[in-house]
């Protein structure tokens, strides 16, 4: 039985950025319909405690709590859901659509997604964007029970961006996960690995990650940022103007600190071993390129690696109603192309927060504020005039906090040398099982791009849709090749937003009415 | 605290979660890691990304098949189950969960 929503505004994605953008949106008069995968707003980083009380479960201290910066070490351990979005809860022109997932979307104009009927009830063809929904885990029909059709007259996409992760020997072995993967469990459900656990990789996502576990009781015996402490050191005295971040900052490096947890700078997780689960780790120093320095390993004994390489904005949806996006400088990402007012090379189509660029949860909210605005404005709700009036103190605050983002993003340098870190052996691409090898063997055969080595390798081609290995295969293609990152694709673009199952789309295709 | 747990069964041996935990957070709490091997090679699969993204963590529940276990809350009764129908079957030796059968391998901390 197919079922349908209308909307004003379809804000996908229910982080800061979509709140903030259904909030902007439904204040100007606008009937929103926010979806969202997660059974909570919040996105990532205002992840809810799981429970009757999500979200405003109360700090216990020490071990024994799971709420999402609610501990003996307060804030230092997370940032809270500010007051001002969670009016987006109980906002009447809102409409949540919680565990629910797009997995097509047409822009108006464009050919009908499959189970479009050709016209609904009989009535004229429907202008505007139409969105097919599922459940956001993949569960069957019987589990989800809200609507299979978003139509709206203007989108927002919020649906924030995946971690980068890169391969190294035992990266596919259970224990082994991203540094987010970790924070999710902790942060909503109070689960850990461990107990001793190694925090890798690179990027400001490290120091909150491993201050969550080692409050919860979990021994982090060392956080490894690859990025040497020099340049850093020497371009943080520019976040002297962002007295906030620096406190929020300090108060990792207190927690850590109390914890006895190590920070080391210029140290990898190069590769793990165990039978079939992580047991041991093998550390090292890295180059400032993140080679690893010969002689400087050792292995340690692990429960746990939680790794993390920074994030690639996700781009599935944009691309698949025709966005156009922009690289990511020295990075195998790319973001959304956007406007003043965050629209899109689509007219109707905003995008906010992460998609737009990795800058962090204020820019993504201050983002979300313009973009519903700007999606009202679209929609004749309110004039120029007065969008620009209502949004200007928001884009000033937006200005200073993209600043101090690409300060960040400037400390934590993309490198290439975790490609000496894989051995042939190991896995590219966890779904489909495709060695690194073949990867160079492929582009060695001829294959120059990503979309050719994938045809050859199978590499992307499996359960992910190339998530996981995207950023890799991009990077790994880029060096085999010898060209630059932009110029060798990428696997964003997908004929499905998610995996659905066929009698999924034979349902939505035999509907006779929306 | 044991009224707040909720009733669920993996592989048929009776776990607890905490209310709203997913299948992935409760099996990683109670000190498994993998409930999954790969088609072809039989590697253990369990969490990685934790957000939906990657697909390592599928898992039966109940007469769903192949679900992420990071995104599916546990309700009470719920049956999960190794899952085998990812294309792990008929690989000799390598089906079933890794245990650690160490309690504090994982551990719940609410």
């Amino acid at each position: 039985m197919s079922t349908a929503v209308t909307a004003d505004v379809a804000v996908v994605g229910a982080g800061p950025a979509g709140m903030a953008a259904a909030l902007a949106a439904a204040d100007l008069g606008c009937r929103v319909v926010l979806v969202d995968a997660g059974t909570a707003m919040g996105g990532q980083i205002y992840r809810q405690a799981a429970g009757p009380d999500g979200g405003t479960r109360s700090a216990r201290g020490g071990r024994g709590t799971g709420g999402a910066g609610a501990t003996a070490d307060g804030h230092a351990v997370g940032p809270r859901m500010p007051n001002r979005l969670r009016r987006a809860a109980s906002h009447r022109g809102i409409h949540h659509l919680p565990e629910t997932t797009v997995w097509f979307a047409t822009a108006p104009g464009a050919p009908a997604a499959p189970d479009v009927p050709a016209t609904p009830g009989g009535g004229p063809e429907p202008t505007g964007f139409v969105l097919s929904l599922t459940d956001a885990a993949g569960r069957g029909a019987a589990a989800n029970a809200g609507p299979d059709l978003l139509r709206a007259r203007a989108v927002v996409i919020a649906t924030g961006a995946t971690e980068i992760a890169v391969p190294f020997p035992g990266w596919d072995l259970p224990g082994v996960t991203t540094a987010g993967a970790a924070q999710a469990l902790l942060k909503a459900h109070g689960a850990v690995f461990g107990p001793r656990v190694l925090v890798a990789g690179s990027g400001p996502l490290l120091l909150p990650a491993a201050a969550a576990l080692a409050a919860a009781g979990v021994r982090v015996l060392g956080v490894l940022e690859a990025t040497p402490a020099g340049p850093a050191a020497a371009r943080a005295a520019a976040l002297a103007a962002y007295p906030d971040k620096v406190r929020e900052a300090a108060g990792y490096a207190r927690v850590l600190a109390r914890h006895r947890v190590p920070v080391l700078p210029g140290w990898a997780v190069t590769a793990c071993h165990g039978d079939r689960r992580v047991r041991r780790a093998t550390i090292s120093r890295v180059s400032r390129d993140w080679r690893p320095v010969p002689g400087a390993g050792r292995e340690i004994a692990v429960d746990a690696v939680h790794a993390s390489f920074g994030f690639s904005p996700a781009l599935e949806l944009p691309r698949m109603l025709g966005c156009a996006d922009v690289p990511l400088p020295g990075r195998p990402a790319a973001a959304v192309w956007h406007d003043d007012d965050l629209g899109t090379s689509v007219p109707g189509v905003f995008a906010a927060g992460e998609t737009t660029g990795i800058g962090g949860a204020d820019v993504a909210e201050l983002e979300g504020y313009v973009a519903g605005a700007a999606a009202a404005r679209h929609l004749g709700m309110v004039t120029a005039a007065t969008l620009r009036a209502r949004t200007a103190r928001v884009r000033a605050a937006l200005a200073k906090a993209r600043r101090f983002a690409a300060i960040l993003d400037g400390l934590y340098p993309h490198r290439s040398g975790w490609l000496d870190w894989p051995e042939p052996g190991t896995l590219a691409c966890r779904c489909e099982e495709v060695p690194w090898s073949a990867i160079g063997d492929a582009v060695a055969a001829g294959a120059a791009d990503v979309r050719a080595v994938k045809g050859v390798t199978r590499c992307g081609m499996g359960y992910c849709q190339g998530r996981v290995c995207g950023p890799i295969l991009q990077q790994a293609v880029a060096a085999a090749a010898g060209r630059p990152l932009s110029e060798v694709g990428d696997l964003h673009s997908r004929p499905l937003l998610n995996p659905v199952s066929l009698d999924r789309i034979a349902a939505a295709g035999s509907s006779g009415t929306p | 605290m044991s009224k707040e747990r909720v009733a669920f069964t993996f592989d048929d041996v009776p776990m607890q979660a905490l209310p709203g935990q997913t299948v992935g957070a409760a099996l990683v709490a109670g000190g498994i890691v993998s409930w999954r091997v790969t088609r072809s090679d039989g590697r253990p699969r369990g969490i990685f990304c934790g957000i939906g993204a990657c697909f390592d963590c599928l898992v039966d529940v109940n007469e769903d098949r192949c679900v992420r276990a990071c995104l599916v809350p546990v309700r009470p009764g719920d049956r999960v189950r190794t899952c085998t129908s990812a294309g792990s079957v008929g690989v000799p030796g390598t089906a079933g969960p890794v245990q650690t059968g160490e309690p504090a391998q994982g551990s719940q901390t609410a």
